[in-house]
């Protein structure tokens, strides 16, 4: 069977999503007690002699963890997989995504080794696991090499244990500890700044992941800190961590010195701290650190690669935020530029992590960014729509964006 | 991928400074390979070369041009003219 005749291949983006939204989990391919418990009790619970946790990624099957009463090889090229018919089925039949072939010997696959060798496996039960996104990553089975059926009651059980698997891929025990801590990380929600509204956005991917926001407000001046680092799971969520608190030190170093204004002079002084982190971790960061001065709404901002910002004039329109400077962590002793807009009553600053770039669909860009931007006039309104995007589209990558408006 | 790029690394080590990274068939891409490929291209302009991309998707052509990495990493259509200039 070659690949385009086989109706388990997905659409190429829908299988590039996929991709990355296995990606985003951070799995290795070695064994958890977390999934080995789930595999030992469907095989007590359905009587069954096999039950594996299998990771389906573009060429390969790889078998995360599988309970048997003997040594089992599960690792096989994807086209020789049952498990590509149930990643395939999760997109076609979701509200019926378990597939089941009580004789396996009676179906398409009974050419396939597995099946067809002495003592190969007749019986299949596969349920697929999602990733961030909603996207089937993988799949928890059970096998029998004796043709079987399951009793409505085993049914029921089967999608149980699936369940199960699906909550322990979702949230281990660290990564969920540490998005309770990066939530507590985020700064609370401003009070009023009189002549403003401020909204923001923070929707996490569910894998713990690398952005933050951070504000401070002293007398009339505000600053707005967003930050991306490159990288996804818990190790960008420690980087992201160290990054708020040096920016934080390193503002509250230039106002003590009555130079709040030089926001490049701060990039760099962040930058030249964690250069090394970077250079271990092979790390880098994208921020976009901006001050306003609510009197005049006169806006001081450095771009530090974090490429998504705009200005939406009451008149109508996006005016991009230009920068030409690289994220941090590129090129020691960079420097970078404090650059200046005025905002209008009516107008909006936002900005947004790239994670908008995916909520607006394959192939968008940033100037699709920006006509979406440009479509609001309510901090508020932009904010919710892009909540109510992210509850559609389920993002595979952070969401976060802050809007401010000048309302007089 | 907190070691990125351990092939690239391999390469500069044994003397080649000179990097073409094709990207023509890969699929998986999340930032995290984003911070890979700078990661390589320093290890080789700290060895006197550079590394090149060839055929990013569009999600790492997005990502490069979003964050003006694009300057430091251009992308060039195929293997054979990435070090033509």
């Amino acid at each position: 069977m070659t690949p385009t005749d086989d109706r388990y291949v997905l659409p190429p983006d829908v299988e590039n999503d996929r991709l990355r939204s296995l990606g985003q989990l951070h799995l290795s391919h070695d064994p958890e007690d977390r999934f080995g418990f789930v595999t030992k009790m469907a095989r007590v619970a359905l009587g069954v002699p096999m039950s594996a946790i299998n990771l389906v990624d573009r060429d390969w099957q790889w078998c995360k963890e599988y309970s048997a009463d003997h040594e089992l090889h599960f690792d096989v090229p994807r086209e020789q997989s049952v498990c590509r018919a149930t990643i395939a089925r999760a997109y076609q039949e979701p509200a019926d995504p378990a597939l089941i072939f009580e004789d396996l010997a009676d179906s398409e696959f009974a050419e396939l080794p597995a099946v067809a060798a002495d003592g190969g496996v007749r019986f299949y039960a596969g349920y697929p696991l999602f990733g961030p996104g909603g996207h089937p990553v993988g799949t928890f089975c059970v096998y029998d090499t004796r043709p079987r059926r399951l009793s409505t009651q085993d049914r029921a059980t089967f999608g149980e244990l699936a369940a199960w698997a699906q909550r322990e891929l979702r949230s281990s025990d660290d990564l969920q500890r540490a998005a309770q801590v990066q939530q507590q990380l985020l700064p609370p929600p401003l009070g009023d700044l009189p002549g403003y509204t401020v909204a923001t956005a923070f929707e996490p991917a569910y894998a713990v992941g690398g952005d933050f926001y951070d504000h401070a407000r002293v007398q009339d001046r505000l600053s707005i800190a967003l930050a991306d680092v490159m990288g996804k799971g818990l190790g960008s969520a420690i980087l992201a961590a160290n990054v708020r608190s040096t920016l934080r030190a390193a503002s509250r170093a230039f106002d003590n010195a009555g130079t709040s204004a030089d926001l490049s002079g701060v990039i760099a002084t962040v930058d030249e701290q964690l250069a090394d982190d970077f250079a271990r971790t092979g790390t880098f960061v994208t921020l976009f650190l901006a001050q306003l001065e609510a009197t005049t709404g006169t806006v001081r901002y450095v771009d530090a690669g974090h490429g998504i910002s705009a200005l939406l004039r009451q008149s109508g329109g996006a005016d991009p935020l230009k920068s030409d400077d690289l994220p941090l962590g590129i090129i020691s002793g960079d420097t970078w530029t404090t650059h200046t807009v005025v905002m209008d009553p009516g107008d909006i600053l936002v900005v947004a992590s790239d994670g908008l770039l995916d909520l607006l669909g394959e192939d968008s860009t940033v100037d699709d960014v920006l006509s979406f931007l440009a479509t609001h006039r309510d901090p508020s309104e932009l904010c919710r729509n892009v909540r109510n995007l992210a509850a559609q589209r389920l993002p595979i990558d952070d969401i976060t964006m802050i809007a401010l408006r000048r309302d007089r | 991928m907190n070691n990125p790029c351990p092939c690239v690394l391999h390469h500069i080590e044994g003397g080649a400074n000179r990097i073409v990274v094709d990207l023509a068939d890969v699929v998986t891409v999340d930032s995290a390979v984003i911070g890979a490929l700078i990661s390589g291209l320093k290890a080789a302009r700290t060895a006197g070369g550079d590394l090149r991309i060839v055929a990013p998707g569009n999600y790492v052509a997005q990502v490069l041009e979003v964050t003006n990495l694009a300057k430091a990493l251009p992308a060039y259509t195929s293997v054979d003219s990435a070090f033509d200039n």
